[in-house]
């Protein structure tokens, strides 16, 4: 897996996140993101835990609803 | 059944209104009037639903049943019309909270230019001309958002619909879940209740039935809204490109709500809003509905307002395929600094969550508020074991493969890490990961393994504490064996010494070995020359 930290993934839904940080646990890989607006000029100050999941090739990403996970990468995610 | 056909008759030209409205044949109707056009229509088939059923004496059973029937065939087309007028409202929704961000911006900015003044505007200094031209940017763009949002909360349509289009060929509606939730508020205020049907093929959403129905086949209502279905994809044919508003479009009387009425300012003249040659290719390339009853295969939005809040977390926890990957803009960047900001905060009132349930919530909040600060709150236990995990995971930067990090940290023998169930340490220096429940991995380029599970002892709050050694790899099969000591060879005797140099044919090094050996006794000789000097 490549790290994708600072890098701006865009989805099929049509957004778009900007990659602050790029973590693993347990195996999986997490990106904490920062969604972009469409026009890729903005941040929305929204922001997401994304698990990335990658099948037959193709990445696809879901947002993190697992409290646990939650708060172990938001305890550990370090930004300054 | 007279009654239907007027109905009908009504829904027609509410559709006829609608049609007109987007191809500008008729004049301008408001979003909020065509709703309530839409509502007042379902209303009315309601309250005669209603009273036919309470004048039991007036109507057979039979005739109870068709009307039913006919009252349900009725709302249903009315709601799926109406589902595009709701769409386009929530992206009025959309661009007026970003107009108001960007105003909120402006007056951040404006306020740190405050300290300027300029009397004499024909000889400012460069600085000086910077902040003023500045000051009078802010201004204008002020005043351009003022306009736009009272245009898009009082009336002219046709620069939404454009709006609209844009985002339509943009792939979809951006809408946030509070967007979604306060949609679903306000249409189940709208929606006709207590009308209930006893034919099986007709049962009206209200019946439990149909409301267990729609419970047990969620199909991501939510996003259907989003990608803008059915009516909007029709609209490729439509070749007509929309004709900026004329003064007469404007005149055209719509029914103001009593806190519409208000007086036009007369900056918002008549000639505003006024398409650019932009704006008619983006309209034409996803223009809007021609009027058409959009054909939806199910009534999406009668799903919408009946199926509950869990829709949308589905809707979350579905995986969404990533379709490109790319390097920001460089606007962007310039930007990245209050992002970081904003991120931090998010991440400090996630960490100062105690429930999950909490922390749950907080990754379904869109917007996080700026200065969240819990810098002065006492730091709580979890928080203090927070700070002791600090290098479990690695946190971006270089690289999130462990035996790539740039910032590798060695975790000490001796040091203790408590874990909360569902947590887990993990040291880069080893690529070990540890969790609570004592399971080990090993974490490399080629992938993830199983090592040996660790015991670990539990605090008296029932963290488990996870040693340092437990991070350290103890599978014999990985521990690299010790390289075998070499076997020192015997040292030699002088005279062994001697023989050996004469047989290699080093004359001076037996000669210097004689002299040696005359000078010096043998024990000092193994002790100065060992197992064979290189002399």
């Amino acid at each position: 897996m490549e790290n994708l930290t600072n890098q701006i993934l865009k989805l099929s839904n049509n957004k778009q996140y900007f990659v602050l940080r790029q973590a693993t646990y347990k195996g999986t890989t997490y990106f904490l993101g920062a969604e972009v607006t469409s026009d890729g000029e903005n941040f929305t100050n929204n922001f997401k835990f994304l698990e990335c999941i990658s099948e037959n090739g193709k990445m696809s990403v879901k947002i993190v609803t697992d409290p646990d996970i939650i708060e172990v990468l938001a305890k550990n995610i370090k930004l300054d | 059944m007279n009654e239907f056909l007027r109905f009908q008759e009504r829904l027609d030209e509410i559709k006829l209104i609608k049609a007109g409205r987007d191809t500008e044949n008729i004049g301008v109707i408001d979003l909020t009037t065509m709703r309530d056009m839409y509502n007042d229509l379902l209303s009315d088939i309601e309250s005669y639903v209603s009273e036919c059923r309470r004048d039991e004496d007036s109507y057979t059973i039979d005739d109870l049943l068709e009307i039913g029937q006919a009252g349900l065939k009725l709302k249903t087309e009315i709601k799926n019309d109406r589902v595009d007028i709701i769409t386009e409202r929530l992206v009025k929704e959309e661009r007026i909270k970003a107009l108001e961000r960007e105003r909120k911006q402006l007056l951040k900015n404006e306020e740190t230019l405050s300290g300027y003044s300029f009397s004499d505007s024909e000889n400012l200094s460069g600085l000086d001309k910077v902040a003023r031209d500045l000051q009078l940017n802010i201004e204008e763009r002020k005043r351009e958002i003022e306009r736009e949002i009272y245009e898009l909360n009082h009336g002219s349509v046709l620069k939404l619909n454009v709006e609209t289009k844009t985002e339509t060929k943009r792939g979809g509606l951006h809408l946030s879940k509070e967007d979604r939730e306060e949609l679903e508020r306000e249409e189940n205020s709208a929606s006709i209740d207590g009308v209930s049907f006893t034919d099986e093929e007709n049962k009206s959403s209200d019946s439990p039935e149909m409301e267990e129905e729609l419970l047990e086949t969620p199909v991501g209502l939510t996003e259907e809204l989003e990608s803008a279905p059915g009516p909007l994809e029709k609209d490729e044919n439509l070749e007509t490109v929309p004709e900026p508003i004329k003064e007469e479009t404007l005149e055209v009387p719509m029914e103001l709500e009593d806190e519409e009425e208000l007086e036009v300012p007369e900056e918002l003249s008549l000639e505003e809003p006024v398409l650019t040659d932009e704006e008619k290719e983006e309209a034409l390339e996803v223009p809007a509905p021609l009027g058409e009853t959009p054909v939806a295969s199910e009534p999406l939005e009668e799903k919408l307002e009946e199926v509950p809040d869990s829709i949308h977390d589905e809707e979350d926890e579905k995986a969404v395929e990533v379709t490109n990957i790319v390097q920001p803009k460089p606007t962007l960047w310039q930007k990245i600094g209050i992002a970081l900001g904003s991120a931090i905060a998010f991440l400090s009132a996630a960490t100062a969550v105690h429930t999950g349930i909490m922390a749950r919530s907080l990754n379904n909040i869109a917007e996080v508020e700026e200065g969240i600060n819990n810098d002065e709150e006492e730091p709580s236990e979890e928080e203090k074991r927070g700070e002791n995990n600090a290098n479990i995971i690695v946190d971006g930067g270089e690289s999130n493969t462990p035996s790539e990090s740039s910032d590798k940290t060695e975790i000490d023998d001796k040091m203790e890490i408590k874990l909360a169930p569902g947590e887990s340490v993990y040291d880069e220096s080893t690529g070990i990961e540890v969790t609570a429940d004592g399971s080990a991995y090993q974490h490399t380029d080629n992938g993830t393994t199983n090592l040996e599970a660790r015991k670990l002892d539990k605090d008296d709050k029932g963290y488990a504490v996870v040693m340092g050694s437990d991070l350290k790899d103890t599978t014999p099969a990985a521990t690299p064996a010790p390289a075998p000591e070499p076997t020192p060879e015997p040292k030699k005797t002088a005279d062994e010494y001697i023989q050996e140099q004469t047989q290699l044919g080093n004359t001076e090094n037996v000669a210097a070995a004689q002299q040696a050996l005359a000078d010096t006794p043998d024990d000092l000789w193994r002790e100065l020359f060992g197992d064979g000097p290189s002399m």
